[in-house]
């Protein structure tokens, strides 16, 4: 018999019905309820049925208080004033990368395997369970430079299963010096292209994923999540902490190691078992302090030594073995083939890994941190491009150059006219200096002269301007006739 | 798209993300419907998924339809659903793309070994074509 009845319709598809949020129809069952309520509005037809005309499984119907599907499914008779709903199923879920990857676990070596690998095997603390836990393992390596250049090779030779390699740069021939993963036909091509051939040339059963992008903290926890080990292999100071950061965060191992002209240092932080990087340094340091590589130069073979130090940290955690340099800092001396060791702990007061952490979200230093290219925050008044110093010494006007790079630099290149001040004896050949000149600095890149500039200002020195961009911006725009470094 | 959402809000959903970890946590994103969608509560539901609740939620239906009733009349509505990832990202997956409604919100929280570290949210882009989503601006205030 049919009855009046009400069928309350979610938000979805309520425009459907005329922005209706119910509709009244006359049925005798749950069927005919809605065979009336989609004649009425034959919008909802394919949002309730499939083309089966089967109700659709992500919809629920209820008949007052109660699931049709615990009493006659669409048969189920209705009274007059029943109120039937139809409820959205909600649901989701999913498989994340490193379920599919387990599920894909190889179990057994290959003949070539046993014969590639056959260094490995006869080792008792490797042997075919071993170098089946490394091809079943993965590992993030962060930078292709000088410290990824070894790290790729020798994870790859081990045998990683699966290999990340972040890096969005172009092979450049001052690289050549230091990240032999590059040979002289890799100039100008993208490094992730030229480094995953050279691992796929090492060995082939490594699967290889590039992320040709910078990190930032949007999606370094989404690229991280994906794999055992990281490997910090970076070479500036936002990217070194975002990587800390997302490792805490995840619970995952960072080895750790870093180069400066003749030294190096490693160490493995690993959020349940140590200390952290921040735990040794809480902040980034502040511009312009610690000079990157193009600045103050490195001894090519330093990364070297410092990556493979770093492979062989990542292997022994991936194996399970050894005593890694968790709580430890590796100090290198190449000068004096000398190593030592700090010992390191876990900060209390840590702002992302104690108990009391006030970092809970990743951050982005930006490039504040590292060189910038105009100079830091100067503004406009003290800044000169190389277009308008080139016309400013064209028209004769009597301007005070003033390189306060390193005499090293100095001997490559320079602009004519220039005095050498090194920037650390600025303080003491100020004297030299008139506020009643204009008075232009340089060095390389600009973040050097950019600190010389502000060291005048605070003397009362007003006509004094920062050559943007250094002599970079100087070779590239004004005179290519210059060797540059 | 946007969805405005007050940040002790936003903090009850990580709460309630936390507080299920290891298992997918749900529940109910309401609040005012137009644009931006003003959400004022989350409210957690149970998770009935039959097992794998590590890997799979499902809101239970009779909250669904008890909270629509309360709701019914007072201007505020069911705006959509949020539910966490444990030791994943804060993005939909293909199951929940398979199962997502249209015009809902579906804001999802990602708990790394029991912290929340991420939270986005996401709606079904309009229009015909392959079925996407489109992440939502989420202004929090």
């Amino acid at each position: 018999m049919s009855q009046r009845v009400k069928v309350i319709l979610p938000t979805p598809l309520r425009p459907y019905a005329g922005n209706q949020d119910a509709v009244e129809v006359q049925a005798g069952t749950v069927r005919d309820a809605l065979r009336a309520l989609t004649a009425q509005h034959a919008g909802l037809r394919r949002h309730l049925f499939d083309d089966a005309g089967a109700l659709r499984n992500y919809v629920n119907v209820y008949v007052n208080e109660d699931d049709i599907r615990y009493l006659q499914k669409d048969a189920t008779p209705l009274k007059a004033g029943d109120t039937i709903s139809i409820v959205p199923s909600i649901a989701g879920g999913s498989v994340t990368v490193m379920e599919r990857v387990s599920r894909a676990r190889r179990d057994r070596l290959s003949m070539s395997q046993v014969k590639r690998y056959s260094r490995h095997l006869i080792l008792p603390e490797v042997g075919i369970d071993g170098q089946l836990k490394l091809l079943n393992a993965s590992a993030l390596i962060v930078g292709a430079g000088g410290l990824g250049a070894p790290l790729a090779q020798y994870l790859a030779a081990a045998g990683v299963g699966r290999l990340g390699l972040v890096d969005f740069d172009v092979v450049d021939p001052s690289n050549l010096q230091r990240q032999v993963i590059y040979g002289t036909q890799d100039v100008g091509r993208p490094k992730l292209e030229a480094a995953k051939r050279r691992i796929e040339a090492i060995n082939p059963d490594i699967e290889v994923k590039t992320y040709e992008t910078r990190l930032t903290s949007g999606n370094a926890l989404d690229i991280l999540r994906d794999y055992d080990v990281v490997v910090d292999g970076t070479d500036n100071f936002p990217t070194r902490y975002l990587v800390n950061d997302a490792c805490v965060l995840l619970g995952k191992p960072n080895v750790y190691g870093s180069i400066f002209r003749w030294e190096g240092q490693a160490s493995v932080f690993w959020v349940e078992k140590g200390p952290c990087y921040r735990c040794l340094y809480a902040e980034p340091p502040p511009p312009g302090l610690v000079p990157s590589c193009a600045e103050g130069g490195v001894f090519g073979v330093l990364p070297g030594i410092v990556g493979t130090i770093q492979a062989t940290e990542a292997i022994k955690i991936l194996l399970g073995t050894g005593d890694p340099l968790v709580g430890r800092l590796l100090l290198f001396d190449a000068m004096r083939m000398r190593f030592r060791e700090l010992k390191l702990r876990k900060d209390p007061a840590c702002p992302v890994c104690g108990p009391e952490a006030t970092i809970k979200e990743l951050i982005d230093y930006e490039e504040w941190c590292g060189v910038p290219a105009a100079g830091a925050g100067l503004a406009g008044e003290f800044v000169i491009t190389p277009e308008a110093l080139k016309a400013k010494l064209d028209r004769g006007e009597p301007v005070v150059l003033v390189d306060v790079r390193e005499p090293m630099e100095w001997r490559i290149n320079r602009i004519e006219g220039a005095t050498l001040v090194p920037l650390a004896t600025l303080a003491q050949k100020v004297n030299e200096l008139s506020t009643a000149d204009e008075i232009v600095m340089y060095c390389k890149m600009g973040s050097r002269s950019a600190q010389a500039v502000n060291f005048l200002r605070e003397l009362g020195f007003r006509k004094v301007k920062n050559l943007a961009g250094g002599i970079d911006a100087w070779v590239e725009r004004v005179d290519s006739s210059l060797p540059n470094y | 798209m946007t969805l405005r959402v007050p940040k002790a809000v936003i903090d009850a959903i990580k709460a309630h993300g936390r507080s299920a970890y290891p298992e997918e946590g749900c529940g109910y994103l309401i609040g005012i419907p137009g644009e931006p969608r003003r959400v004022d509560e989350a409210r957690p539901a149970r998770n009935v998924a039959p097992d794998l609740r590590e890997r799979r939620y499902d809101v239970d239906p009779r909250d669904t339809m008890r909270v629509g009733a309360e709701l019914r009349g007072t201007g505020r509505e069911i705006l959509g659903f949020f539910h966490s990832h444990p030791d994943h990202a804060a993005r939909p997956s293909p199951f929940d793309l398979e199962r997502a409604w249209d015009w809902y919100t579906y804001v999802v929280v990602a708990v790394e070994k029991g912290r929340p570290v991420d939270l986005r949210a996401w709606r079904l882009a309009e229009g015909e074509g392959q079925r996407s989503f489109k992440e939502e601006e989420l202004e929090v205030v």
